[in-house]
């Protein structure tokens, strides 16, 4: 059963090059389209809770498309910036969906499967299977995760880093026969455990079905990732076991699912990849950001949901740039491993990086003007400038005058942007996919009538 | 269509509306918040007040024309009247003549009313009686209904209440074993105790409201089966290597591989192995045997069984009923499973199995012998995990806090947590105590550490022992310091945090999270010395007053202890003050001065028991997604009060419902 997943390096090549003949006469969208088949693309999102300030992250020259000068929230990203893309006033279905509405979209954009999960199964079913399909790392996500499955929250995504490395790394290992007998006993199991799935899915109901469909779906691609074949990594080194529950321990276990995710891309383990920085209204208190941090005013839930005094916003920035920084970290190591097999490459270049979030503005807990934060092109894909980019899609959000507000929201000014599942569409194409089948919002978003599967043509190259 | 959008969003959260969420309606895009309003409430101020009060009590009344009707009313137009008719109308409301309401039929003379027409059919005031008589009967019509098919979940509140219409149990279901049952059942199944196989620590099930085991969460999906796998294939090395503890037999042949297959097979996936399994199993032996030798083949049956749906999955399918096509019995092995994962976290034990087998499960009296024994086992594991996810007691260990502050070292967090357990194990299974007694019981358990953090005189013990509650410290679990810890903020308490614990998880009434655009900080200045002067702020003006007026006052009962919950008599040289008012619970506030008093109402209270009901039979059955089925919580919490509603009563009353033993097919 697993012939057809069994598709070799070389049989992808092969493929690919037919279609680099033909390059110059297809149209821009299809030649980027030829672009993607030369090299694996990956993808990563980077989802940091509760909203930002519009006021602290636009950048200073906002009319400007290229070389935004980057507000106080994001000046960790100078170093990088010639190779960033920010991204403003897009909006969720669910425009004042609160954090409810926030976490059930920020990925999904309304559907039932978030963005990472979308994109593993469509590249599974295009025959790009890694040993993980979709790598799901948290840094103490103990609650409300924004990786959902089948309408509901998965529970599969690693707070602690020594189970992701496990999971990456654990048995690639072994001489050829140990690995060809294991492979064998492991396919005996698997195509058993397959077929009573199968027997007990008849036995049921719509609402169980789905849940036995989940895990013959998970059976299926580990079956497909058994058959790639072990890959040889060289030595990695375990992470140790550092209490993935202490928050003293947040910014060590972050550091180290950045190792772990960088590491199983770069040995092609998985190209789809999820990091989760805790959850929104979160009851941490990031002292790792300034030591001025302390104390029930400076959790991270209240220092975005204000009050704005100076002193909360200063630390609120500094928050912020912390999360940057770590932002920073990821794509500098991308930029510092040399791609496989791609003389002149970095894995960066070949990589999707996008800063996600389920608010808006932290204090107006709304969804019309979400930022986001794009590094990498995708294999040349998308598009980047010296300096970088800004794109405001238009959504506005915004506190005018004293807070708090009555009700009628007086002096406060909203407007709905372009949906965000456009920003996700267009990454799905970088990806090869060729169309948004079975995900996010179907039909026009309420209240304002717009296409949520139209590209962001802006974006791409 | 923006509206919609709203109304789906609120329903795969479940912002229930009704459960009296905040008075006056503040919530974007729910335009008929008035109606639903608090029942009572709707009565006073839109039936009561414009109608009843002056058109109908003339004649309704003790001493009025209409004295030998349904419908005698007290005269009077101020709030307490009110409530005094509320059960009267509430009773005609129920009535039905035609298929509507006997209130709107009357009043509208559309059957013989000797005072006449006294609403127009059509008019607005009809429309408002039509919808009274409507929540009357089913008060669930202000909120979605929620069904097994919606995929959404809720995770932050109580799933619904269904109206009580025919025992309607939950739906047929598969429930994943949660990451603690799992390495249970692990334990439990080689026999080997202490020595059992290897743990797993990669599960992460994320609760859905406040409890661990939804069942519509539970799934094995991307990475998840890929380290079952691994796991399975380490449990089945380490079981090769430890066979004594689990073979049926020692001879290594073709006869004690059936013995294995059989008597293993079946504690693995926890029922017979059918033929189809039983040839399963027999195949991958031989094939394994064929390959190598006998201890490898027993390795990799138990690798395959740990992997399949029987070991992985509770079942609870039942089988078709005989009598009633829309039902499902489950199977006497189903119902030993439900029973020891309910009470124990684990599989069933051998004289469950036993009991399964002989058929004894299959007659609620079998079952009640087996809870029974179950509940004051050696495994005693329900009421402990049960109570600490409750009262976000789970949390204890890593809540932040401000050292500079509080500083809580791990082995006080212990402490406090130890406080509680000894507490629970004390009064559920040692002296049988009730409900009231949880909230209200005049003693808690201490040792030297805690006491010393307190300030309370010395036990003179390290290890915990019991005390009469300190003079200082509130009576019950409430006033345990863990529970005070966790509810409340980093470097201060928190009247929001613990009213809105007591309000959701001990009353069952819900708390809207606050509108978007709203700036929720309090304002501070050199005024304010006391933490409660601060959140004062919070009922000085709309949009906070109308729901911090149902959280605050409540927790300034318990501003006698800091956010570490140690006892204080004044912030900032100014005294506390413990006085509050329970608002929105009962027919009328309720004020009290201090903890004490504050418990005490508790401890007495209906609604804490029916919405401890609530809780335990969420924990029971795994459930958020489907609403909870009223006749059988009527059931339990009616089974519970014959016995004062004692704990251990609460906890079988749940395995005497018909719902513990039935399915519906969705």
């Amino acid at each position: 059963m697993n012939h057809k997943t069994r598709l070799t390096r070389r049989d992808f090549v092969k493929g690919t090059a037919a279609a680099a003949l033909l390059l110059p006469f297809l149209p821009r969208a299809a030649r980027a389209q030829a672009a993607i088949a030369k090299q694996a693309k990956r993808v990563i999102l980077f989802h940091t809770p509760d909203g930002t300030y519009a006021n602290y992250w636009t950048p200073l020259n906002p009319s400007a498309a290229t070389n935004p000068r980057l507000n106080q929230m994001l000046s960790p990203l100078e170093e990088i910036k010639d190779h960033l893309t920010l991204i403003e006033g897009l909006s969720f279905p669910s425009l004042d969906g609160n954090h409810p509405g926030g976490i059930a979209e920020a990925l999904t954009c309304g559907g039932t499967i978030s963005l990472d999960q979308y994109i593993a199964d469509r590249l599974r079913d295009m025959s790009t299977v890694t040993k993980v399909q979709a790598l799901s790392l948290g840094v103490m996500v103990d609650n409300e995760s924004v990786l959902w499955r089948g309408g509901r929250p998965t529970s599969d995504l690693h707070n602690a880093p020594i189970d992701a490395f496990n999971l990456c790394f654990g048995d690639v290992a072994g001489t050829p026969e140990e690995l060809a007998r294991r492979l064998g006993r492991r396919r005996t199991i698997l195509d058993a455990v397959a077929g009573q799935l199968s027997y007990l899915r008849k036995q049921l109901g719509n609402a169980e079905q789905t849940k036995v469909d989940t895990h013959l779906a998970a059976i299926r691609d580990l079956e497909a990732s058994l058959a790639r074949g072990g890959t040889d990594c060289g030595n990695q080194t375990a992470p140790g076991t550092l209490d993935p529950h202490a928050p003293a321990n947040f910014p060590a276990i972050g550091d180290q699912q950045l190792d772990i995710l960088v590491n199983a891309m770069a040995c092609d383990l998985t190209r789809v990849a999820t990091l989760q920085w805790s959850h929104e209204t979160n009851g941490l208190v990031p002292t790792w950001a300034d030591a001025s941090i302390r104390g029930s005013d400076q959790m991270h839930g209240y220092l975005s949901h204000g009050p704005r005094t100076p002193d909360q916003v200063a630390k609120l920035i500094k928050n912020e740039q912390w999360f940057a920084g770590k932002f920073l970290a990821l794509v500098k190591m991308l930029k510092s491993r040399p791609e496989p097999g791609q003389p002149g490459q970095t894995m960066l270049d070949n990589s999707i990086v996008l800063w996600t979030r389920a608010l808006g503005d932290g204090q107006m807990h709304t969804q019309h003007n979400v930022a986001y934060v794009l590094a990498g092109t995708g294999g040349g894909f998308l598009k980047a400038a010296p300096g970088g980019r800004y794109l405001n899609y238009g959504g506005l959000d915004q506190a005018l005058g004293s807070l708090p507000l009555a009700p009628g929201r007086s002096g406060y000014s909203a407007r709905p942007g372009e949906p965000h599942q456009r920003l996700f569409a267009t990454v799905c194409r970088a990806m090869g996919i060729p169309d948004l089948r079975g995900f996010g919002h179907t039909g026009p978003y309420p209240s304002v009538d717009k296409n949520p599967t139209a590209l962001l043509s802006e974006l791409i190259a | 269509m923006r509206y919609f959008r709203l109304f789906k969003i609120s329903l795969i959260f479940g912002v229930l509306a009704t459960l009296v969420a905040c008075k006056g309606g503040l919530v974007q895009g729910a335009s008929d918040i008035g109606n639903c309003l608090p029942l009572s409430d709707y009565f006073a101020q839109q039936v009561w007040a414009p109608l009843m009060s002056t058109a109908c009590v003339g004649c309704h009344s003790a001493d009025g024309s209409a004295a030998t009707t349904r419908l005698v009313l007290q005269p009077g137009d101020d709030a307490a009247t009110a409530l005094s008719n509320f059960e009267t109308v509430k009773r005609v409301a129920q009535l039905q003549r035609d298929q509507q309401s006997l209130l709107v039929v009357k009043a509208t003379a559309q059957t013989l009313h000797w005072g006449g027409r006294i609403v127009e059919p059509g008019s607005n005031m009809a429309a408002v009686l039509s919808r009274f008589a409507a929540r009357v009967q089913d008060d669930t019509t202000c909120f979605p209904q929620q069904t097994a098919m919606n995929p959404a979940m809720n995770s932050t509140s109580l799933p619904p209440i269904s109206k009580c219409i025919d025992n309607r149990p939950a739906p047929r279901l598969l429930r994943r074993l949660t990451g603690a049952e799992y390495n249970a059942t692990l334990r439990d199944l080689f026999h080997a105790g202490a020595e059992g196989p290897p743990q797993a620590t990669f599960f992460n099930d994320l609760p859905v409201y406040a409890f661990q085991n939804n069942a519509g969460v539970l799934m094995v999906g991307g990475a998840l089966a890929q380290e079952l796998m691994r796991h399975a294939e380490n449990v089945a090395a380490w079981a090769r290597n430890n066979l004594a503890f689990f073979m049926p037999c020692t001879t290594h042949d073709a006869a004690c591989a059936q013995q294995f297959v059989r008597s293993f097979g079946q504690r693995a996936l926890r029922a017979p192995l059918s033929d189809a399994e039983v040839q399963l199993y027999t195949a991958l032996f031989n094939g394994e045997l064929a390959a190598g030798d006998f201890t490898g083949a027993v390795e990799q049956v138990v690798a395959a069984m740990l992997q399949s749906p029987g070991f992985l999955y509770r079942f609870e399918l039942g089988v078709p009923s005989p009598t009633d096509a829309t039902r499902y019995n489950l199977t006497p092995y189903e119902v030993a499973s439900e029973l020891s994962y309910f009470f124990t976290g684990s599989m069933p034990d051998d004289a469950l199995f036993a009991a399964a087998a002989s058929g004894a499960l299959a007659s609620p009296d079998g079952i009640a012998v087996q809870a029974q024994r179950l509940m004051l086992g050696s495994g005693k594991t329900l009421m402990q995990p049960f109570m600490f996810s409750l009262l976000k007691l789970d949390k204890l260990p890593n809540i932040t806090k401000d050292v500079s502050v509080y500083d809580l070292s791990a082995p006080l967090r212990d402490d406090m947590a130890q406080e509680t357990g000894a507490f629970l194990d004390d009064l559920v299974y040692t002296k049988n105590g009730t409900l009231s007694d949880l909230f209200g019981a005049e003693n808690t358990w201490i040792n030297n550490r805690l006491a010393a953090f307190y300030g309370l005189p010395s036990p003179q013990s390290d290890v915990f022992v019991q005390v009469s509650t300190p003079s200082g410290r509130a009576p019950g679990i409430l006033g345990h310091g863990g529970v005070l810890t966790v509810n409340a903020d980093p470097s201060g308490s928190s009247p929001t945090l613990r009213g809105k614990l007591i309000r959701e998880r001990v009353f069952c009434r819900e708390i809207l999270p606050p509108p978007p655009t709203l700036d929720t900080t309090l304002k501070d200045d050199a005024t304010i010395k006391t933490t409660r002067q601060r959140f004062e702020a919070h009922a000085l003006h709309e949009p906070c007053k109308s729901c911090h007026d149902l959280m605050d006052p409540i927790g300034f009962g318990f501003e006698g202890f800091d956010g570490a919950g140690r006892a204080r008599t004044e912030e900032n040289g100014t005294p506390v003050d413990t006085r509050g008012t329970v608002q929105g619970v009962y027919a009328n506030d309720v004020p009290f001065a201090g903890p004490s008093q504050l418990v005490a109402l508790i401890a007495s209270s209906d609604e804490a028991k029916q919405c401890m009901a609530r809780n335990m039979v969420v924990y029971a059955y795994g459930l958020t997604t489907w609403p909870q089925d009223a006749c059988t919580l009527n059931a339990v919490t009616q089974d519970a009060n014959g016995s004062g509603f004692a704990l251990q009563q609460l906890m079988l009353a749940i395995t005497r419902a018909a719902s513990f033993r039935e399915r519906v097919s969705q």
